[in-house]
C-alpha cells in the first residue's frame, strides 16, 4: 500500500484510455511546466544571486515534469505508429 | 511582500485535492499543478527581499509544492500498458530528484533530514516492531491494494525494493525530512499533526476510512518518532517494514495453503 499508486490512480488509468488521462491530468502537468520555463528563463535573464535562487526553486518542479512530459508524448508518438510495423 | 500565511492556503488546496481524487483525478491534478506553479511562483518572488532567506514561512513554500508534486506525478507518470509495480518506480524516481532540489535549495543537508542521527530510543523499537502486525493488519482489511503480488521470491523481492526506493524513502523525506521539520520551525508542536494531516490525506484515494485511519496513527507514530529522536532512521525503518509487509509478505501469508 502506498500513496503514490493507489485505488482511485489505478481506477483513473484503467477507466479511461490513455489519451483522455493525457488531455485531462498530462494536460495540467504540461501547462505547469511551460509556466515554469518561460518564468525559468525570464528571470535567468535578469541575472544576480536571487535570479539564481529563484532558478533553483522552478527546478525543483522543471525536471519532474519535463520526465512527465516526455512520457506522455513518448506514448502518444508510439500511438501513432502502426502496429505492423513494430513487428 | 510575501504572506505569512500563504503557505497553509496551499497546503489546504493540497488536501482538498486529495479529497477530490476519488471524484474526479483529474481535477486533482489541476490543483496540484496550480499549487506547484504558485508556491514556487511565490518563493522565487519572494527572493526579492533581504529577508527572504530566513523566512520561515518562505521556506515551507518549495516544501508544500513537493506534497503536490508528488501527486502530480503519480498521476501522470504511469503508463497503462506496465504493471502497477511499475508506476511507482516511474511516479518515485522523478520524485526523489525533485527531493534533493529541494534540499539543494534550502541549504537541508542529511543531518537536517535526520539522516545522520542513530535513534536509540524505546519508542523508536516500538514503532518499528509494531509496523510488522499494522502492515498485515492492513493487508487483511484494504479493499484493494493495486500493487499486491504473489509471486516467486525473487519477484516478490523486486517488489519490495521499488516499494522501499520509490515510494516509502520519498514519502519519507518529504513528509518527515522535510516537511515537518520546516513546520516545527513554524507553527511548533502542531507540526507533527499537520505533516500527519497531509500524509494521511495522500491515502484518500485507497477508498477506505479504515485504511486512512490506520496511516494516520502510523504516521502520527512516525512523526512522533522523528520530533523526539531528530532522526528519520526510526520512521524509515518502519514505514518499509509497514509497506513491504502490506504489499508482499501479507498476500503471501494470504495465498500459502495450511
Amino acid at each position: 500500500m502506498t500513496s503514490s499508486i493507489n485505488q482511485a490512480i489505478v481506477e483513473f488509468l484503467r477507466a479511461n484510455n490513455y489519451d483522455a488521462v493525457s488531455t485531462s491530468a498530462g494536460l495540467a502537468a504540461a501547462a505547469a511546466l511551460v509556466i515554469l520555463l518561460v518564468q525559468r528563463e525570464t528571470v535567468r535573464a535578469w541575472g544576480g544571486d536571487r535570479a539564481r535562487r529563484w532558478i533553483h526553486a522552478l527546478d525543483i518542479a522543471a525536471f519532474p515534469l519535463l520526465m512527465s512530459l516526455a512520457t506522455i508524448v513518448g506514448l502518444r508518438l508510439l500511438d501513432l505508429v502502426p502496429p505492423n510495423a513494430l513487428q | 511582500m510575501l504572506s505569512s500565511r500563504t503557505w497553509s492556503i496551499f497546503l489546504i488546496a493540497v488536501l482538498v485535492g486529495e479529497f477530490l481524487i476519488n471524484v474526479s483525478p483529474a481535477a486533482t491534478a489541476i490543483i496540484d499543478a496550480l499549487v506547484v506553479v504558485a508556491a514556487l511562483t511565490q518563493f522565487g518572488w519572494a527572493q526579492r527581499s533581504p529577508l527572504a532567506i530566513g523566512d520561515t514561512a518562505g521556506r515551507l513554500l518549495p516544501a508544500v509544492a513537493l506534497v503536490a508534486l508528488m501527486r502530480l506525478l503519480s498521476l501522470t507518470m504511469p503508463v497503462p500498458s506496465l504493471p502497477p509495480v511499475m508506476w511507482i518506480v516511474l511516479a518515485g524516481g522523478p520524485l526523489l530528484v525533485a527531493v534533493a532540489a529541494t534540499a539543494r535549495l534550502l541549504v537541508l543537508n542529511a543531518r537536517d533530514l535526520g539522516l545522520t542521527r542513530r535513534p536509540r530510543s524505546v519508542f523508536t523499537v516500538s514503532v518499528i516492531v509494531l509496523s510488522a502486525p499494522a502492515g498485515l493488519l492492513l493487508s487483511a482489511i484494504a479493499p484493494y491494494n493495486p500493487i499486491e503480488s504473489v509471486g516467486s521470491p525473487f519477484f516478490s523481492g523486486l517488489v519490495a525494493a521499488a516499494v522501499v526506493c520509490c515510494a516509502v524513502i520519498p514519502e519519507e523525506l518529504v513528509f518527515r525530512g522535510i516537511l515537518q521539520p520546516l513546520l516545527t520551525a513554524r507553527v511548533g508542536r502542531l507540526a507533527v499533526i499537520v505533516a500527519t494531516l497531509a500524509f494521511a490525506a495522500t491515502y484518500v484515494g485507497s477508498g477506505s476510512v479504515v485504511v486512512v485511519a490506520l496511516l494516520g496513527f502510523a504516521g502520527l507514530a512516525y512523526g512522533v518518532d522523528a520530533a523526539r529522536t531528530g532522526s528519520l532512521w526510526g520512521p524509515l525503518l518502519g514505514h518499509s517494514i509497514l509497506s513491504v509487509t502490506a504489499t508482499v509478505i501479507g498476500p503471501a501469508l494470504a495465498h500459502t495453503p495450511l
